[in-house]
């Protein structure tokens, strides 16, 4: 299998501020990658830098053997962890703005989504809870047949009956030739869909590998084993 | 790019739609008070909104760039698989769009003002006869909005990329703003200097010559042809270097 993702001794600085110290990952196409850590230990930047919307300072990101860019923005399915729609948009609006600018847009699969995540598309955006527009965001970005999702903190805020929907809705729709990198730290909840898991700290990767390999080789959940990394 | 465009459109419609209403309404209201305000007020009220018109849609052009570069939006926006040109050009395009539309409907609405007005049949008259003068003012008005909002563009996008930080970075790019403003003036003016040949459009002398009415103090509108030229090349020159930028170097 081809690499989707290769980022090789990634360094991102803000000022004096080292946001990533060196990334070296690698994604197989097909795989899902858990992007683990707490709170500013550079998952965001990482996956901000993969979606092509910030510059590492050195070393090299490759999606599908590309730099970020035009192509890379066409084939990346990106869900960032902050409302990003227009606020004038409704539902519907939103569905044909993704229809419009990604080649790759299933309106059909969209509809099916609407449905399952049971959202009006004459709903306005802002009328929409925290929870509703997140599922949005999801259906948005599921809809598209993109070859790697990079979705950043799916689950935060999100109360569980919601959250276990959202899983259940990113599980339907993985298809077997596309690849995501989800970062999160409710592992607990999410940790069945990893192949592979990386545990990111003060910018450093200080944990990778096959996510079922870490289980057995530790004898702990991957939640568990996060929790003991982190203590 | 087109597509950039019908969604700012969308999304700006019903403004444009509520700010042609009550800018007419407001025009309708001054035509009644012609015989009640003092002479040629209403008029000036009319010719003042025409100018808050102006400054207004000037500074909703700038701020249409401002809230994708500094905004959450733009997570939306530069995630799009579109060139960088697209997206300053997309953004250019509506606020030519804005300023055609809501210039011409104050200018027009001014000047049924102005026919209402009592004793103003020779300033009527004038304008009139010197049709293409108020062209030459709508276009000359024209192009100094496209350049203050490339020079905006240029300014926010260098300030965003300098400077991650939100407050600071609007802050800088009014000071990049400013201080390339003054480097073009002063290169325009020492390239004046060097190369005094101007090319004399007069869209005001038979006004200036013909009308007691019209006090102009110019009667011809010299552009300098070295500074036009220098002028065009840097403005074009920095609406490329913020295509290259966005596609480039943008962090948001």
């Amino acid at each position: 299998m081809g690499l989707i993702l290769k980022a090789t001794n990634l360094i991102k600085n803000y000022y004096s501020k080292k946001a990533l110290k060196g990334i070296n990952i690698e994604l197989e196409e097909g795989k899902i990658l858990g992007l683990l850590g707490p709170n500013g230990s550079g998952k965001t930047t990482f996956m901000k830098i993969a979606a092509g919307i910030l510059r590492p300072t050195s070393g090299e990101i490759l999606i599908d053997g590309q730099k970020p860019g035009i192509y890379t923005k066409s084939i990346v399915s990106y869900l960032p962890d902050i409302n990003y729609l227009y606020k004038w948009m409704r539902v519907r609006d939103a569905i044909n703005f993704f229809k419009d600018f990604y080649v790759d847009f299933d309106l059909e699969k969209s509809k099916r989504l609407l449905d399952f995540m049971k959202l009006d598309e004459n709903d306005k955006v802002t009328s929409l809870s925290k929870g509703m527009l997140e599922k949005l965001h999801l259906t948005l970005v599921l809809s598209r047949n993109a070859k790697l999702y990079i979705f950043d903190e799916p689950l935060g805020g999100i109360d569980p009956n919601t959250r276990e929907k959202i899983i259940d809705a990113i599980i339907d729709n993985i298809r077997e030739d596309s690849s995501m990198i989800i970062s999160t730290h409710l592992v607990r909840d999410i940790e069945r869909l990893f192949d592979d898991v990386a545990f990111i700290s003060d910018g450093n990767i200080i944990l990778k590998g096959n996510a079922e390999e870490l289980r057995t080789e530790k004898g702990k959940s991957i939640d568990e084993i996060l929790r003991e990394v982190y203590a | 790019m087109l597509k950039l465009i019908k969604y700012e459109l969308a999304g700006r419609y019903k403004y444009y739609l509520g700010f042609s209403i009550a800018l007419i309404l407001l025009n309708i209201y001054l035509i009644t008070k012609n015989n009640t305000w003092s002479h040629g007020l209403p008029f000036v009220v009319s010719f003042m909104a025409g100018f808050a018109c102006f400054v207004a849609v000037l500074i909703s052009g700038v701020m249409l760039y401002q809230r994708d570069m500094y905004g959450d939006t733009g997570y939306l926006l530069f995630t799009l698989p579109q060139r960088g040109y697209a997206i300053a050009f997309s953004k250019l395009i509506i606020s030519i769009i804005e300023f055609t539309l809501f210039i011409t409907l104050s200018g027009v609405m001014a000047f049924i003002n102005l026919l209402y007005m009592h004793e103003a049949k020779a300033l009527i008259d004038t304008i009139l006869q010197y049709k293409i003068s108020v062209l030459y003012t709508f276009i000359f008005a024209l192009l100094t909005f496209i350049a203050v909002l490339v020079l905006s563009y240029f300014s926010l996008t260098i300030s965003k990329i300098a400077f991650y930080n939100k407050k600071y970075g609007k802050i800088l790019s009014l000071v990049v703003f400013l201080l390339i403003s003054y480097i073009i003036g002063k290169a325009s003016g020492f390239l004046i200097n060097l190369f005094p040949y101007n090319l004399n459009i007069s869209p005001f002398s038979g006004i200036a010559q013909r009308s007691g009415a019209v006090a102009l103090s110019f009667a011809v509108l010299p552009i300098n042809i070295a500074s036009t030229i220098f002028q065009t090349l840097v403005y074009i020159g920095l609406f490329t270097l913020t295509s290259y930028l966005i596609d480039k170097k943008i962090d948001l």
